[in-house]
C-alpha cells in the first residue's frame, strides 16, 4: 500500500469515516505489516498533539471574537428574503439565458451592439472558447478616434 | 441568437490591475500629494515636485498605500505598510489582542507542519490542513510560524523542509527583507512642505484598515477593516477625540463616502453573500445633531443596484448619491434589453439615470471621480486609457484622452477644483500628469519629472495591439 493510501486510510478511521468493512480491511493490513503500523502510530500519536493543542488553547478553534450585530445588518434581515429572491431570479435569469444560447447557437463568435461612433472604450465579443470550456469574452481591438 | 450581454460585465472581471488613487488635491487646489515610484511627493499646481516625504522617526521600511487631506489643508492622514522584524519590535506597536490571538497560535504550528508532513509528498499537504481556516486565521498562523521561526529557525527550517516546497518557505522566511507587516493608519501634519509631525491612529497586524477617509466637519475617520473571512469588510469610523471605534456595518463593498454634513456615511453592500450582484445603497448615521455618537442609528437604504463591475459610488456635493448600476428592473421581462451599466443619482426619494448616449459610458463601468461642485464626472476603465468627462445634468460625454492601442489606466482622475481635472495621459508614449481645464485646455504638469516616476501610471500590454509604441518609458 502507498503512504499516502495509508495515511489517509488511518485519517478517515481515526475520523470515524470508514465503514467497518474496510476499517476491519485496514486493521488486518496493521497487523499484517509492523512498518505500517509504525507509521500508523506515528500519525495518530501527531493528530493526537494536534487535538491536545486546540483542547489546550480553545482559541486556535474559535473564529474569531464576535463583533456586535450591525444595525445596517439586522435591517437586511428584515428584506433579506425578498432580496434572495429578487437575487435568485436575477441571476438565474442570467444563467439560463446564457444556457440557451451556448446549447442553440450556429455561430462560433457574436459581437456586442455597436457603440456609437467615437467612442473610445474597450469593445468585447463573446467567443467559444476553443479548448471546449464555453463562453469566453474576446477584447476586440479597439482604433482611437479623436471626438 | 447573440450571447446575454449580461455576461460580458461579470466574465470582464477576471483578474487584473486596476486604476488607483496616486494624486490627491488639497482642498484650496494649491498642491497635491502625488505617489510616485520612490514614495509620497507634494507637487505645486505648476508641477513643481518636492522631495519625498518621509516620517523623521520611521525613515526605513514605510511604504505610503494611500492618502486623504484633511479639511485644513494642513495635514492629511495616509494608509502605510510598516516592516518590521523582530517580534518585540511588533508588540511594541500592535494591540494587545493582536499580539494575544498569535502567541497562543504558537504551540499550534508544530503539530501542524508536522502532521502535514505526514499526508505525504502532494505538494497541496498544508493546504488541505490550512484550507478551512478563515482569512484571518490564516494571517495567524502565517505570523506564528514566523514567530517560531524567530525563535527556533533550526527546528522551523527541519519542519519546513520536510514539506513539498518546504524550501521556498525557508527562503521567505530567511529573507532579510521579509518581516512582519504592519498596517497603520497616520495623520501626518505638514509645516513648509516637510513633515512636521507623524501621529498614529491605527495599527494592526491581522486586520488592515484601508480608504480611510476624515469626515469633512468632524474629528471621525472612517475606513474600511478586513473581516474575519477573505473578501468581507467591515465599515468602521474611528472617533479620535477619544479613540472609540464603532463597527457601523459588515461585509460591505468597497464603496463608501461621507455626506457633505460629515455625520452620515453612505456605502453599498451586497443584499446577500459573497459575490451577490445585487447591492443596496444605505445611508447611515454617525453623529447626531449636536455632534456626539449617534446611538441606535438605522440605515436608511436608498437604492438597490445591480453591480456586475466594480462596486464604486461617490457622495455629491449637494448630498446626491452617485452610483454605477446595470439599468434593470426585476423580474427582468426582456432578455435582449440593453445591459450596459449606468451612472445614477439617489437622493432617497428617487433614482434618476444620468443621461448619457450607449457608447458614451464602458462596459466596465466602475471608476469613476465627480468634480467638488457635482456638475462633472470623471471617466475611466481598466481596459483603455481612455479618460472621459460627463457632465450629470445632461449625459454630455466630452472625451479628454482618446484610447492609445495596447495602453491602460491604472491611475484614477483627481479634480483640483471644480474646472480642473488632472489625469494620467500619455505624452511622447510615456506616462504623464497632465491637468485638463475646462476653458484652457491640457498642459503636462509631470514634464520635468524622472519619467520613470510615473511609469506605472498607465500600463502598456504588448498583446493589445499589433504595433508597439514608438517607444517606452
Amino acid at each position: 500500500m502507498k503512504p499516502e493510501s495509508l495515511h489517509a486510510l488511518v485519517i478517515d478511521h481515526h475520523l470515524g469515516e470508514l465503514p467497518p468493512e474496510a476499517a476491519e480491511l485496514l486493521e488486518h493490513h496493521l497487523s499484517a505489516h509492523p512498518a505500517a503500523r509504525a507509521e500508523a502510530d506515528r500519525l495518530l500519536a501527531t493528530l493526537e498533539l494536534t487535538r491536545a493543542t486546540v483542547m489546550k488553547h480553545p482559541e486556535l478553534a474559535r473564529d474569531s471574537t464576535p463583533l456586535p450585530a450591525p444595525s445596517s445588518q439586522r435591517l437586511w434581515r428584515t428584506s433579506r428574503l425578498l432580496a434572495r429572491v429578487a437575487a435568485a431570479l436575477a441571476l438565474a435569469g442570467l444563467a439560463g439565458f446564457g444556457g440557451y444560447f451556448a446549447g442553440r447557437s450556429d455561430s462560433p463568435t457574436a459581437t456586442t451592439s455597436a457603440p456609437r461612433p467615437g467612442s473610445p472604450w474597450a469593445r468585447y465579443r463573446m467567443a467559444l472558447d476553443p479548448a471546449g470550456a464555453g463562453w469566453q469574452v474576446v477584447r476586440v481591438e479597439t482604433t482611437p478616434h479623436l471626438r | 441568437m447573440k450571447p446575454s450581454r449580461w455576461l460580458l460585465p461579470i466574465l470582464l472581471l477576471a483578474a487584473g490591475c486596476y486604476p488607483e488613487e496616486r494624486v490627491w488635491w488639497s482642498p484650496k487646489g494649491d498642491q497635491a500629494l502625488v505617489l510616485l515610484a520612490d514614495g509620497l511627493h507634494l507637487t505645486d499646481s505648476d508641477g513643481r515636485l518636492g522631495e519625498v516625504l518621509t516620517d523623521p522617526a520611521l525613515p526605513k521600511d514605510v511604504s505610503i498605500k494611500s492618502a486623504h487631506w484633511l479639511s485644513s489643508g494642513e495635514a492629511f492622514v495616509a494608509r502605510r505598510m510598516l516592516r518590521v522584524h523582530s517580534w518585540e519590535e511588533v508588540r511594541a506597536r500592535i494591540p494587545a489582542t493582536e499580539i494575544r490571538e498569535i502567541e497562543v497560535s504558537l504551540p499550534l504550528v508544530a503539530p501542524l507542519l508536522q502532521t502535514a508532513a505526514q499526508l505525504g509528498s502532494e505538494p497541496g499537504a498544508l493546504d488541505a490542513l490550512t484550507g478551512g481556516l478563515t482569512e484571518r486565521q490564516a494571517t495567524r498562523l502565517a505570523n506564528a510560524v514566523r514567530l517560531l521561526f524567530e525563535r527556533e529557525p533550526e527546528r522551523v527550517e527541519r519542519l519546513l523542509l520536510a514539506l513539498p516546497k518546504g524550501l521556498d518557505w525557508v527562503a521567505s522566511l530567511r529573507d532579510s527583507g521579509a518581516g512582519y507587516e504592519i498596517d497603520e493608519l497616520c495623520q501626518y501634519t505638514l509645516e513648509a512642505g516637510r513633515v512636521s509631525r507623524v501621529h498614529s491612529l491605527r495599527r494592526s497586524l491581522l486586520r488592515p484598515a484601508s480608504q480611510p477617509r476624515m469626515s469633512p466637519h468632524h474629528p471621525v475617520l472612517a475606513c474600511l477593516v478586513a473581516g474575519e473571512r477573505e473578501g468581507d469588510l467591515d465599515l468602521q469610523v474611528l472617533h479620535l477625540q477619544d479613540g472609540t471605534t464603532r463597527t457601523m456595518a459588515q461585509k460591505v463593498s468597497e464603496a463608501y463616502g461621507w455626506t457633505p454634513d460629515g455625520r452620515s456615511l453612505v456605502f453599498l453592500a451586497p443584499l446577500g453573500g459573497e459575490g451577490e450582484k445585487l447591492q443596496s445603497l444605505h445611508r447611515i448615521d454617525v453623529l447626531g445633531d449636536n455632534g456626539v455618537p449617534a446611538t441606535s442609528s438605522q440605515p436608511q437604504t436608498l437604492a438597490t443596484a445591480l453591480v456586475l463591475n466594480r462596486s464604486a459610488l461617490q457622495v455629491l456635493s449637494d448630498g446626491r448619491v452617485l452610483f454605477a448600476s446595470l439599468p434593470v428592473t426585476l423580474p427582468a421581462t426582456e432578455p435582449d434589453a440593453e445591459f450596459a451599466p449606468r451612472l445614477f443619482l439617489a437622493d432617497g426619494r428617487s433614482v434618476k439615470a444620468v443621461p448619457t448616449a450607449a457608447g458614451d459610458l464602458p462596459t466596465n463601468l466602475g471608476w469613476f471621480v465627480a468634480s467638488p461642485d457635482g456638475r462633472r464626472v470623471a471617466v475611466v476603465e481598466s481596459e483603455t486609457d481612455a479618460v472621459a468627462v460627463v457632465e450629470l445634468a445632461t449625459g454630455a460625454t466630452r472625451i479628454l484622452s482618446p484610447a492609445h492601442p495596447g495602453w491602460q489606466c491604472r491611475t484614477l482622475p483627481a479634480w483640483r477644483s471644480s474646472e480642473e481635472l488632472s489625469y494620467a495621459g500619455l505624452t511622447d508614449d510615456v506616462p504623464s500628469l497632465l491637468l485638463w481645464r475646462s476653458d484652457a485646455g491640457t498642459r503636462r504638469l509631470s514634464a520635468d519629472w524622472p519619467a520613470e516616476s510615473t511609469a506605472s501610471w498607465l500600463e502598456y500590454h504588448k498583446e493589445e495591439t499589433s504595433s508597439p509604441p514608438a517607444k517606452q518609458p
